[in-house]
């Protein structure tokens, strides 16, 4: 499944939608959802091979694997919390999408602060 | 998977649609409330199996 054919799968779902739009509104929401859904799963499969070679790097430079873990599990928390408010934007409603951002600019919060404080412990060493 | 489930969520809507107007027409304004609703099962019905699986895959790819 090239880009291209994700692109086109894109605009046919756009243009189908924008027919909807006259005829059921809200079936152009579900249209928008369906094509999201599918390409983002495009996206996501075809993601696995960045992901080893992240690990694989890591192994290299001896990067301790929880702040790799971490790092993923931020970027994994920023993609699906982007799709859901996307979503929610483009059906019209951005007070929720705004608020499954900032619930998850508090979960990435949450994820990174034991690296802020192994950060701040080994500053506070060299301080000693 | 893929493009025809989005030729069947667009066809689920011409045909929900067209069958409203029928219903309004003819006076049956409930039926026609219920047709929508029948409608929008069906098309959650195709599309929360393929948001589940794409949760899924982020889950276990980022090890959330």
């Amino acid at each position: 499944m090239t880009t291209i054919q994700a692109a086109i799968l894109g605009m046919v779902a756009v243009v189908l939608a924008v027919q909807m739009k006259s005829l059921r509104p809200e079936y152009s929401t579900y249209l928008i959802l369906g094509a999201g859904v599918i390409i983002a799963g495009l996206a996501v499969s075809s993601l696995d091979v960045i992901l080893e070679t992240i690990r694989i790097i890591g192994t290299y430079m001896e990067i301790e694997n929880s702040y790799l873990g971490t790092l993923l599990k931020m970027v994994g928390v920023a993609y699906v919390v982007e799709f859901a408010s996307g979503f929610c934007k483009d059906a019209g409603f951005a007070s929720l999408g705004m608020q499954v951002e900032m619930f998850g600019k508090i979960s990435i919060l949450v994820i990174s602060s034991p690296i802020l404080l192994a950060l701040l412990e080994t500053l506070q060493k060299f301080m000693k | 998977m893929g493009v025809n489930l989005i030729f069947k969520i667009a066809a689920v809507g011409i045909l929900v649609s067209v069958m409203c107007q029928v219903l309004k027409h003819s006076g049956r304004e409930d039926q026609a409330f219920l047709t929508s609703l029948a409608g929008l099962l069906l098309v959650l019905f195709w599309i929360v199996p393929y948001i589940y699986e794409l949760f899924e895959t982020i889950k276990t790819l980022f090890a959330l």
